[in-house]
């Protein structure tokens, strides 16, 4: 491949194919998310991110927004500082925003 | 990076004081003229869909259109307050906690649109911890997660497309940019609202640590004739009054081409009539939403003198009176 040809950029662009269906169980989960297994489970069990079932094994997985979730929550405990009961507020009011934001997106256009 | 004002009114051709529904009209006719599946000029069609789009983001929502009025009065003043959530574009990458800008090309929203109206900026855009002064030296810190809405049309929400980003590094110590471009694949079966990761696209690592992540923000185009909730869709069947009243069958558009459906004696307003397994799909095992014809009566512009007359003929016949108090 030579490097000076005009085609060379063209096939350096990084092509991409996210899998908007890819799961995560909770030890990969926990590693994207770089906090401890422990701590993702205590998300789930108090309501700050919700797992999806996995339909082949019924286990409980994380999809890419899970992990969104996660690393927000991981951020406002270590960097902000806040507690627990603190983020269960905040992650509880946000959702309820998006949601409204969603309601409203759809009765204005209706 | 000074952004450039967008006159969403211009684009979509109603002037600053034109009611909520002159713009849904006007939004819509445009829609259906450069929508990309009818057009004749596919290429040109496409850009000028999404503008149409993007403007009706914000004229069509109140509490946005507001907000823009506002800002367009005060656009030319020389002091420009930051708006809110400008600094979630940014992204903490160097040693010494310095803030680098993001600039994103092919999302199918402008700079404008991202920095003021931008869905990612209410809770999102994680920024990395601070680093130490002194440049945090020795410690490995994770690069930032960068989100950006990206306009989507329904029909590529359905069948998935390719999107060629190019994203914008700029360094404000020095000034210099890097300008980085990819092709992402866009998911068949996405839905309005979901976070589509591109992983390693995010914020640079500090101390050899990992880059962050891109999530793009999946944002529905409006289309002309739908409204999207989940997985069900909305169709509003303007129909005559005696229609309504007497009943008719009538054509509706599906994604899956048109349809008969019958309209029952008796509709009254705001009825749905649901249409099963025409809607879009939910995902699992093939199953689909569904779609709601939502009756809308409509009365006549103009009425002839007899018209005027059967009509008074019978509200003189009819009992029906709708206020009972």
């Amino acid at each position: 491949m030579n490097p000076f040809d005009s085609s060379f950029e063209t096939m350096a662009v990084q092509v991409f194919e996210p899998d908007a269906r890819a799961l995560y169980t909770i030890d990969s989960a926990a590693a994207l998310a770089h906090i401890s297994r422990r701590h993702v489970a205590l998300y789930c069990k108090h309501g700050l991110v919700s797992p999806v079932v996995d339909q082949a094994t019924g286990g409980w997985c994380f999809d890419d927004e899970g992990i969104r979730v996660l690393r927000q929550i991981e951020y406002l405990r270590s960097a902000c500082g806040i507690n627990f009961h603190g983020i269960r507020l905040i992650m509880r009011l946000a959702r309820e925003v998006e949601t409204l934001h969603e309601q409203l997106r759809f009765f204005h256009r209706a | 990076m000074p952004v450039e004002f967008k006159d969403y009114y211009a684009i979509l051709g109603v002037p600053r004081t034109a009611s909520e529904q002159e713009i849904k009209k006007a939004f819509r006719s445009l829609a259906r003229k450069y929508h990309p599946d009818v057009a004749k000029d596919k290429k040109n069609a496409e850009e000028k869909f999404k503008e149409i789009n993007e403007a009706y983001e914000v004229l069509g929502n109140p509490d946005n259109r507001k907000k823009y009025d506002e800002l367009g009065a005060n656009w030319n003043q020389r002091f420009q307050p930051p708006p809110e959530g400008a600094t979630r574009r940014a992204w903490r990458g160097s040693a010494d906690g310095q803030s680098y800008e993001f600039h994103f090309d092919g999302t199918g929203f402008s700079d404008f649109f991202e920095q003021y109206f931008g869905r990612s900026g209410r809770f999102g855009g994680v920024e990395g911890p601070e680093t130490e002064p002194g440049g945090g030296r020795g410690v490995a810190i994770r690069g930032q997660d960068i989100e950006s809405d990206i306009l989507v049309t329904l029909e590529e929400a359905l069948k998935g497309g390719v999107r060629v980003l190019s994203l914008q590094r700029t360094d404000p110590r020095t000034g210099a940019s890097t300008t980085q471009t990819i092709r992402v694949r866009i998911p068949a079966g996405v839905h309005d609202g979901q976070a589509i990761r591109v992983a390693g696209m995010g914020g640079a690592g500090i101390g050899g640590a990992a880059s962050g992540d891109l999530f793009l923000r999946v944002r529905l185009a409006a289309h002309p004739d739908f409204q999207v909730r989940g997985s069900d869709l909305y169709y509003t069947l303007d129909v005559a009054p005696w229609e309504a009243v007497l009943g008719t069958k009538v054509i509706v558009p599906t994604l899956a081409g048109r349809i008969s459906v019958r309209v029952p004696a008796g509709s009254d307003n705001g009825q749905q009539l649901r249409i099963r397994g025409h809607g879009l799909p939910t995902g699992e095992g093939g199953q689909h939403g569904d779609l709601y014809v939502v009756i809308n009566i409509r009365l006549p512009d103009h009425i002839t003198d007899k018209e005027r007359e059967l009509w008074k003929q019978l509200s003189e016949v009819s009992k029906f009176n709708p206020r009972t108090t």
